[in-house]
This record gives structure tokens, C-alpha cells and sequence, in this order.
């Protein structure tokens, strides 16, 4: 997806930061705030809100432009005060493929944009009412990022490198061999070995 | 490990990967960076292809050498007197080739590098042999253990299965070792 054109300002940045949601992420708040300080050219690509949601009142301070991404967003009753949040910082934008109708009971549209997914993510039933497109929101931003960025850092993609798959919400670790997990990092490895052939990526974990 | 890596806080690892021609600029970087740092360079990788960049580089090098003495020998000997050419450079050696790197001088250190069992990975040893004062990891050309790439810098198609049982090995290190920063450069 080619986001430059419903979202011009990011023409202008030249880097991407994207925060996903494994549990190193706590271990790199602050650094990730001192890059955004440091770079106000440097847009934050904020997977499902894991990291707005525990740097809210220091992003407040920030003006880099902000996207939001997710793929969960109005399929279930997730993520609704969370982006909500995220849409009441200074220059943010929001992503997802959910109707316009359905985003607009969360937040004003006017920075809303919808896009059907880029990647076939798998759709998974948690628990009763409560749907997942599991593993797709974190591939769901790597294919907005722009063709000119050539620079990522990402953070909190932890389940790339590890044998399992744990959120930094908490709650057991699974074993990322089987089912959905396993679906997971397989959509996501090829997406992040594309973006490489291309551009300067940095993983921490 | 030697105590001339005694106060480094960081290490720059350097695999084979495929990304590592790109990224040679980056390594450089890190490397001229005035946090401390170690460069582990496995295979040589590094030192074959900008040797005289490093020459300019005061910070401990170690070379560590995947399985010295079963390959090409002349080719790896003279690699590895190459590298003992660099400043604050040291070989660490598997133990079990002690007889045909004995005589490379004081430079030379010996460990025990079998733990790894047959996907032996010297990215792998690499991390068993960092001083408990690394807290934070560069990894470079390593992009089998993040994007299950197995092609090498040497030769672009080459494709080698156990690559991903070395793989395997590293990510369990790495879940073993949440407190260190890790920075995988792609």
C-alpha cells in the first residue's frame, strides 16, 4: 500500500520507527522517545498501540507524524479506548481495514484511512466475540512503509528471533511451531527479508 | 576471554549473511562509536573484505574461526595471520585444532567450541564466549537467525539446511539472554 498519497506529510519523513508488541519493547521506551526527539522527520509506526499506550503523555510532547496500525481494530470490542488515545496526539494517523462507519463511533475520521490488508492474515476466533487477524498487523505496516524511506528501525518484533511468541501484556508463552503462532512468523519473516532487500533495517529485540 | 575486552560494554558480532556486504558501512560505524566495543568477527568475514579500515581501529578485535583446520587450511591460516596483523587482535581457537594453531603465537586462546554439537555456529560460540559486562549485542550478516535467509555473502545462491539448526541455537540463546540488548542489522 502506497500511504503517501492519503497521507502526504509522510513524503517528508526519512525514517520509520516501528514499535510492535513483544516484550522487549519495555526495554526500549526511552530510547525509542530519544529517536523521535532527535529526528522530528522520523514517523512512528505504532502497531495495535502497545507502545503508545505505555508512552502516551511523552508522546504527547513529540510532533512527529504518528500512524497507528492494526488489523484488529473494529472487528471486536479491542483497541477502542487505545486508538482513541493514540488519535488525540499531535499529528497521528490511523490505519486499518475496518468501514469508516465502524471507526467513526472511536474516533473523528478525517484522519482515518482504510486499506484491505496487504498480507492474507489469518482470522482466529480468541474467545467468544472476540476476533483476531493474528499476525497481521504487524506485516500490515511493513507494507505501508514508503518506497523513498530508506532507514527502519523496529522494536519489539521479538517473536522473529525467538523460539516463542509472548506479549509484553503478559500471559504464558506459547510455542510458536504450530497453528496460528506458527502462521505468524511465517507471514512475517518473508515480509521483513522483502523490505531488506531494499532498505537499512535494524531489529531490536 | 582476554582482558583487553575487559571494558567493553558492547560487541559488534559479524556473520556470513548475505546483508553483511550492505551493511559494511554500519559496522564501521558502530565500531568508531565511543561506547566500548569488541568486534567478534566470525570466519574473518569482516577483516577479508575492509582489512585496512580496521588497521585504523584501536578497539579489541577477536577472530573466531568456524572449525579451524577442517577446510582449506592455506586459505584459513593465512586469513587468520591476517588478522593477528590487526591492532588488539586475538584468535580464539576451538581446542580441538590446538595442534595446527599452536605455533600462530600468544595471540592465540583456546576453548572448548564443541557445545554447539554438529550445526556448529561460530556466531553461536561468538555469544558463549562475551564477557558478562556485554550488555548489548550488534549482530551483522546474520539474517538466517532473523529472516531464515541462508545465503552467504561468499556465494549469493548458496543454501545450506543446517544453517537453520544454527539458527535455532542462537534464537534459544537469545530468549535465554533478555536483559541484553540485541540489534540485528538487515
Amino acid at each position: 500500500m502506497d500511504l503517501t498519497n492519503q497521507i502526504p506529510i509522510l513524503r517528508r519523513c526519512t525514517s520509520i520507527i516501528l514499535t510492535a508488541g513483544g516484550p522487549s519493547l519495555s526495554k526500549f521506551a526511552d530510547e525509542i522517545i530519544e529517536k523521535l526527539a532527535a529526528n522530528p522527520l522520523a514517523c512512528l509506526f505504532d502497531v495495535n498501540q502497545h507502545f503508545s499506550r505505555r508512552a502516551l503523555t511523552k508522546l504527547k510532547e513529540l510532533d512527529n507524524l504518528k500512524i497507528g496500525f492494526s488489523m484488529d481494530l473494529g472487528m471486536a470490542p479491542v483497541l477502542e479506548k487505545e486508538s482513541a488515545d493514540f488519535m488525540a496526539l499531535p499529528n497521528a494517523w490511523y490505519v486499518a481495514r475496518a468501514p469508516v462507519e465502524i471507526v467513526s463511533k472511536l474516533f473523528p475520521t478525517d484522519r482515518y484511512v482504510q486499506v484491505p490488508s496487504a498480507f492474507n492474515a489469518e482470522i482466529v476466533q480468541k474467545s467468544e466475540g472476540v476476533l483476531n487477524g493474528l499476525g497481521g498487523s504487524l506485516s500490515y505496516a511493513y507494507s505501508a512503509i514508503p518506497d523513498h524511506i530508506e532507514v527502519v528501525d523496529i522494536y519489539g518484533a521479538d517473536s522473529i528471533v525467538s523460539p516463542e511468541i509472548r506479549s509484553i501484556e503478559g500471559g504464558p508463552q506459547i510455542e510458536a511451531t504450530t497453528g496460528s503462532y506458527k502462521f505468524y512468523r511465517e507471514v512475517n519473516r518473508p515480509g521483513l527479508k522483502f523490505l531488506s532487500e531494499y532498505k537499512y533495517i535494524t531489529l531490536h529485540v | 576471554m582476554t582482558e583487553s575486552s575487559g571494558h567493553c560494554t558492547r560487541a559488534v558480532v559479524v556473520g556470513g549473511g548475505a546483508s553483511l556486504w550492505k551493511n559494511i558501512p554500519r559496522i564501521l560505524e558502530a565500531m568508531s562509536s565511543p561506547v566500548r566495543t569488541a568486534l567478534f568477527d566470525i570466519n574473518a568475514n569482516l577483516d577479508r573484505r575492509c582489512h585496512s579500515q580496521l588497521l585504523r581501529l584501536p578497539c579489541p578485535k577477536f577472530l573466531v574461526y568456524r572449525a579451524f583446520g577442517t577446510g582449506e587450511f592455506g586459505v584459513e591460516y593465512d586469513r587468520v595471520k591476517r588478522f593477528l596483523t590487526l591492532p588488539d587482535s586475538t584468535f580464539l581457537c576451538n581446542v580441538q585444532t590446538r595442534s595446527m594453531a599452536g605455533h600462530l603465537g600468544d595471540r592465540v586462546k583456546f576453548y572448548d567450541l564443541s557445545g554447539s554439537g554438529p550445526s556448529f555456529s561460530g556466531v553461536y560460540a561468538a555469544l558463549t564466549l562475551l564477557p558478562k559486562e556485554i550488555n548489548e549485542i550488534h549482530l551483522f550478516g546474520c539474517d538466517a537467525v532473523t529472516v531464515g535467509d541462508c545465503r552467504s555473502a561468499d556465494h549469493y545462491h548458496f543454501h545450506n539446511p543446517t544453517y537453520s539448526g544454527k539458527a535455532v541455537l542462537i534464537r534459544k540463546w537469545i530468549s535465554e539472554h533478555p536483559d541484553i540488548r540485541w540489534r540485528f542489522y538487515l
